[in-house]
Protein backbone atom coordinates (compact mmCIF):
# COMPACT_ATOMS: atom_id res chain seq x y z
CA UNK A 1 0.00 0.00 0.00
CA UNK A 2 2.66 2.31 0.89
CA UNK A 3 4.78 2.26 -2.63
CA UNK A 4 1.32 2.84 -3.95
CA UNK A 5 0.63 5.84 -2.56
CA UNK A 6 4.43 7.07 -2.42
CA UNK A 7 4.86 6.64 -5.84
CA UNK A 8 2.08 8.76 -7.44
CA UNK A 9 2.95 11.63 -5.21
CA UNK A 10 6.10 11.57 -5.70
CA UNK A 11 5.36 11.86 -9.57
CA UNK A 12 2.81 14.61 -9.32
CA UNK A 13 5.38 16.38 -7.02
CA UNK A 14 7.56 16.50 -9.84
CA UNK A 15 4.94 17.63 -12.42
CA UNK A 16 3.98 20.36 -10.30
CA UNK A 17 7.27 21.30 -9.58
CA UNK A 18 7.60 21.38 -13.59
CA UNK A 19 4.46 23.35 -14.21
CA UNK A 20 5.29 25.66 -11.46
CA UNK A 21 9.16 26.56 -12.67
CA UNK A 22 7.77 27.28 -16.34
CA UNK A 23 4.62 28.97 -15.21
CA UNK A 24 6.34 31.09 -13.19
CA UNK A 25 9.55 31.52 -15.86
CA UNK A 26 6.65 32.39 -18.56
CA UNK A 27 4.74 34.79 -16.32
CA UNK A 28 8.17 36.71 -15.74
CA UNK A 29 9.57 36.88 -19.33
CA UNK A 30 5.79 37.88 -20.21
CA UNK A 31 5.87 40.61 -17.60
CA UNK A 32 9.49 42.01 -18.80
CA UNK A 33 8.48 41.39 -22.59
CA UNK A 34 8.04 45.16 -22.91
CA UNK A 35 11.92 45.44 -21.59
CA UNK A 36 13.10 43.20 -24.49
CA UNK A 37 10.27 44.82 -27.18
CA UNK A 38 10.91 48.01 -26.71
CA UNK A 39 14.77 47.71 -25.84
CA UNK A 40 16.66 51.03 -26.47
CA UNK A 41 19.82 50.33 -25.29
CA UNK A 42 20.75 49.05 -28.71
CA UNK A 43 18.62 51.68 -30.71
CA UNK A 44 19.32 55.46 -29.69
CA UNK A 45 16.51 56.52 -32.03
CA UNK A 46 14.03 54.95 -30.00
CA UNK A 47 14.61 56.52 -26.46
CA UNK A 48 12.87 59.23 -27.37
CA UNK A 49 9.67 57.06 -27.57
CA UNK A 50 9.94 54.73 -25.01
CA UNK A 51 11.28 56.69 -21.96
CA UNK A 52 9.50 54.38 -19.64
CA UNK A 53 10.67 51.15 -20.96
CA UNK A 54 14.03 52.01 -20.30
CA UNK A 55 13.55 52.83 -16.77
CA UNK A 56 14.33 49.28 -14.42
CA UNK A 57 11.09 49.03 -13.05
CA UNK A 58 9.10 50.39 -15.50
CA UNK A 59 8.94 47.13 -17.54
CA UNK A 60 5.16 47.10 -16.77
CA UNK A 61 4.26 50.54 -17.46
CA UNK A 62 1.88 52.69 -15.65
CA UNK A 63 -1.54 51.92 -16.33
CA UNK A 64 -2.29 55.62 -15.08
CA UNK A 65 -5.40 57.68 -17.42
CA UNK A 66 -3.81 60.64 -16.79
CA UNK A 67 -0.13 61.69 -17.15
CA UNK A 68 2.60 59.37 -17.82
CA UNK A 69 6.08 60.01 -18.64
CA UNK A 70 5.31 57.97 -22.02
CA UNK A 71 3.30 61.43 -23.09
CA UNK A 72 6.61 63.41 -22.61
CA UNK A 73 8.72 63.22 -25.14
CA UNK A 74 12.55 63.13 -23.64
CA UNK A 75 13.55 66.04 -26.01
CA UNK A 76 10.53 68.31 -24.34
CA UNK A 77 11.40 66.64 -21.34
CA UNK A 78 15.25 67.65 -21.17
CA UNK A 79 13.74 71.20 -19.43
CA UNK A 80 11.26 70.34 -16.42
CA UNK A 81 10.38 73.81 -14.72
CA UNK A 82 9.70 72.84 -10.76
CA UNK A 83 5.75 73.80 -11.47
CA UNK A 84 5.09 70.82 -13.83
CA UNK A 85 6.93 68.34 -11.46
CA UNK A 86 4.68 69.54 -8.75
CA UNK A 87 1.84 68.81 -10.35
CA UNK A 88 3.13 65.48 -10.87
CA UNK A 89 2.42 64.73 -7.17
CA UNK A 90 0.50 61.44 -6.61
CA UNK A 91 0.74 57.87 -6.80
CA UNK A 92 -0.78 57.69 -10.17
CA UNK A 93 2.02 60.21 -11.88
CA UNK A 94 4.91 60.86 -9.18
CA UNK A 95 7.49 62.86 -10.22
CA UNK A 96 10.52 64.55 -8.43
CA UNK A 97 13.59 66.34 -8.59
CA UNK A 98 16.65 65.16 -7.60
CA UNK A 99 20.08 66.44 -7.69
CA UNK A 100 18.80 68.94 -10.45
CA UNK A 101 17.45 66.05 -12.26
CA UNK A 102 13.35 64.99 -12.79
CA UNK A 103 12.78 61.35 -12.80
CA UNK A 104 9.27 59.99 -12.94
CA UNK A 105 9.11 57.30 -10.17
CA UNK A 106 5.61 56.81 -10.48
CA UNK A 107 6.36 52.91 -11.45
CA UNK A 108 9.35 52.83 -8.86
CA UNK A 109 6.52 53.69 -5.82
CA UNK A 110 5.26 49.68 -5.04
CA UNK A 111 9.02 48.59 -6.09
CA UNK A 112 10.91 50.62 -3.57
CA UNK A 113 12.71 48.06 -1.20
CA UNK A 114 12.04 51.14 1.84
CA UNK A 115 8.49 51.34 1.14
CA UNK A 116 5.86 52.90 -0.84
CA UNK A 117 5.87 56.03 1.63
CA UNK A 118 9.47 56.88 1.02
CA UNK A 119 8.57 57.74 -2.52
CA UNK A 120 5.13 58.88 -2.12
CA UNK A 121 6.69 61.99 0.65
CA UNK A 122 8.81 62.98 -2.62
CA UNK A 123 6.29 63.24 -5.67
CA UNK A 124 5.76 66.54 -6.88
CA UNK A 125 9.03 68.03 -4.74
CA UNK A 126 12.38 68.26 -4.38
CA UNK A 127 13.87 64.92 -3.05
CA UNK A 128 17.87 65.65 -3.13
CA UNK A 129 17.69 65.83 0.85
CA UNK A 130 15.85 62.67 1.26
CA UNK A 131 17.67 61.09 -1.19
CA UNK A 132 21.35 62.03 -0.51
CA UNK A 133 20.15 61.52 3.12
CA UNK A 134 19.35 58.21 2.64
CA UNK A 135 21.58 56.49 -0.29
CA UNK A 136 24.48 59.41 -0.23
CA UNK A 137 26.49 58.27 -2.79
CA UNK A 138 25.92 54.38 -3.29
CA UNK A 139 26.48 53.69 -6.86
CA UNK A 140 24.04 51.36 -7.48
CA UNK A 141 21.04 53.40 -5.91
CA UNK A 142 22.16 56.57 -8.24
CA UNK A 143 22.43 53.82 -11.12
CA UNK A 144 18.80 52.33 -10.63
CA UNK A 145 17.41 56.74 -10.26
CA UNK A 146 19.15 57.43 -13.23
CA UNK A 147 17.18 54.66 -15.46
CA UNK A 148 13.90 56.96 -14.15
CA UNK A 149 15.76 60.42 -15.46
CA UNK A 150 12.75 62.25 -17.85
CA UNK A 151 15.05 65.55 -17.88
CA UNK A 152 16.19 67.76 -15.76
CA UNK A 153 15.85 71.67 -14.01
CA UNK A 154 16.36 74.96 -16.06
CA UNK A 155 19.47 75.87 -14.63
CA UNK B 1 -1.50 12.53 2.47
CA UNK B 2 -1.61 13.84 5.63
CA UNK B 3 -2.80 17.06 6.45
CA UNK B 4 1.11 17.38 7.34
CA UNK B 5 2.39 16.32 4.12
CA UNK B 6 -0.23 18.47 2.20
CA UNK B 7 1.16 21.69 4.13
CA UNK B 8 4.42 20.56 3.65
CA UNK B 9 3.90 20.42 -0.19
CA UNK B 10 1.85 23.94 -0.07
CA UNK B 11 4.71 25.65 1.92
CA UNK B 12 7.54 24.18 -0.34
CA UNK B 13 5.90 25.08 -3.84
CA UNK B 14 4.60 28.85 -2.11
CA UNK B 15 8.29 29.44 -1.48
CA UNK B 16 9.26 28.19 -4.32
CA UNK B 17 7.45 30.63 -6.47
CA UNK B 18 8.94 33.21 -4.65
CA UNK B 19 12.48 32.58 -5.01
CA UNK B 20 11.62 31.20 -9.13
CA UNK B 21 9.84 34.43 -9.36
CA UNK B 22 12.69 36.68 -7.90
CA UNK B 23 15.21 34.62 -9.47
CA UNK B 24 13.86 34.53 -13.11
CA UNK B 25 13.54 38.72 -12.20
CA UNK B 26 17.14 38.87 -11.94
CA UNK B 27 18.25 37.01 -14.69
CA UNK B 28 15.94 38.85 -16.82
CA UNK B 29 16.15 42.04 -16.16
CA UNK B 30 19.44 42.55 -14.03
CA UNK B 31 19.22 46.25 -14.24
CA UNK B 32 16.69 46.85 -11.94
CA UNK B 33 18.39 44.58 -8.93
CA UNK B 34 22.10 46.12 -9.24
CA UNK B 35 21.15 48.87 -6.74
CA UNK B 36 20.31 46.13 -4.32
CA UNK B 37 23.37 44.65 -4.50
CA UNK B 38 25.07 46.09 -0.99
CA UNK B 39 28.56 47.43 -1.49
CA UNK B 40 29.96 44.85 1.33
CA UNK B 41 28.85 42.01 -1.12
CA UNK B 42 30.99 43.72 -4.21
CA UNK B 43 33.79 44.41 -1.69
CA UNK B 44 33.82 40.60 -0.72
CA UNK B 45 33.51 38.99 -3.85
CA UNK B 46 35.09 41.31 -6.20
CA UNK B 47 32.14 41.39 -9.18
CA UNK B 48 30.68 44.10 -10.71
CA UNK B 49 26.89 44.16 -8.99
CA UNK B 50 25.69 43.28 -12.54
CA UNK B 51 27.77 39.77 -12.20
CA UNK B 52 26.57 39.51 -8.75
CA UNK B 53 22.86 40.24 -9.65
CA UNK B 54 23.13 37.14 -12.14
CA UNK B 55 24.82 34.66 -10.10
CA UNK B 56 22.88 35.46 -7.33
CA UNK B 57 19.79 35.31 -9.79
CA UNK B 58 20.77 31.64 -11.00
CA UNK B 59 21.28 30.47 -7.53
CA UNK B 60 17.63 31.22 -7.05
CA UNK B 61 16.49 29.97 -9.83
CA UNK B 62 18.42 26.78 -9.26
CA UNK B 63 17.15 26.43 -5.61
CA UNK B 64 13.89 27.29 -6.26
CA UNK B 65 13.58 25.28 -9.22
CA UNK B 66 14.78 22.30 -6.56
CA UNK B 67 12.19 23.32 -4.13
CA UNK B 68 9.48 23.04 -6.71
CA UNK B 69 10.25 19.56 -7.75
CA UNK B 70 10.78 18.26 -4.19
CA UNK B 71 14.51 17.05 -4.70
CA UNK B 72 17.18 18.38 -2.26
CA UNK B 73 14.64 19.99 -0.49
CA UNK B 74 16.13 20.10 2.94
CA UNK B 75 19.38 21.62 1.88
CA UNK B 76 18.07 23.90 -0.93
CA UNK B 77 15.39 25.39 2.09
CA UNK B 78 18.59 25.76 4.28
CA UNK B 79 20.79 27.59 1.99
CA UNK B 80 17.62 30.20 0.96
CA UNK B 81 16.83 30.06 4.54
CA UNK B 82 20.26 31.59 5.15
CA UNK B 83 20.28 33.63 1.64
CA UNK B 84 17.50 35.58 2.79
CA UNK B 85 18.55 35.85 6.28
CA UNK B 86 21.44 37.75 5.06
CA UNK B 87 19.03 39.93 2.71
CA UNK B 88 16.49 40.70 5.83
CA UNK B 89 19.40 42.31 8.14
CA UNK B 90 20.66 44.12 4.97
CA UNK B 91 16.61 45.80 4.63
CA UNK B 92 16.23 45.98 8.19
CA UNK B 93 12.87 47.18 10.24
CA UNK B 94 10.96 47.94 7.25
CA UNK B 95 7.40 46.86 5.86
CA UNK B 96 9.27 44.86 3.59
CA UNK B 97 12.32 43.40 6.00
CA UNK B 98 9.78 42.06 7.96
CA UNK B 99 7.90 40.64 5.34
CA UNK B 100 11.20 39.04 4.46
CA UNK B 101 11.93 37.62 7.75
CA UNK B 102 8.79 35.68 7.84
CA UNK B 103 9.08 34.41 4.28
CA UNK B 104 13.13 33.68 6.13
CA UNK B 105 10.84 32.03 9.02
CA UNK B 106 9.27 30.18 6.67
CA UNK B 107 12.01 28.86 5.03
CA UNK B 108 14.03 27.55 7.35
CA UNK B 109 10.37 25.74 9.22
CA UNK B 110 10.09 23.94 5.51
CA UNK B 111 13.88 22.63 5.75
CA UNK B 112 12.78 22.05 9.44
CA UNK B 113 9.85 19.73 8.07
CA UNK B 114 11.07 18.13 4.97
CA UNK B 115 9.75 14.45 6.05
CA UNK B 116 12.17 11.87 6.81
CA UNK B 117 12.66 8.72 4.33
CA UNK B 118 10.94 5.52 5.15
CA UNK B 119 12.41 2.32 3.67
CA UNK B 120 10.52 1.06 0.91
CA UNK B 121 8.60 -1.93 0.93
Amino acid sequence: MVPVIRWPENTMSLCIGLLLIIGVGESVLAQHKDAFTHSTYADPETIESSVASTSPATSTPAKTPKVTSTEKPIEKASSISIAEVAAHASRTSCWSTINGNVYDLTSWIPKHPGGEEAILKICGKDGSSKFNGKHGKDAGKIAVLSGFKIGSVPQ
Amino acid sequence: MTHERLGFHILRLGLATIFLWFGFSQLVDGLSWVGFVPSWAVALFSLPPAMLVLINGALEVILGSLLALGLFVRPAALILGFHLFIITIEIGATAIGVRDFGLTAATFALALLVPQKKKSI
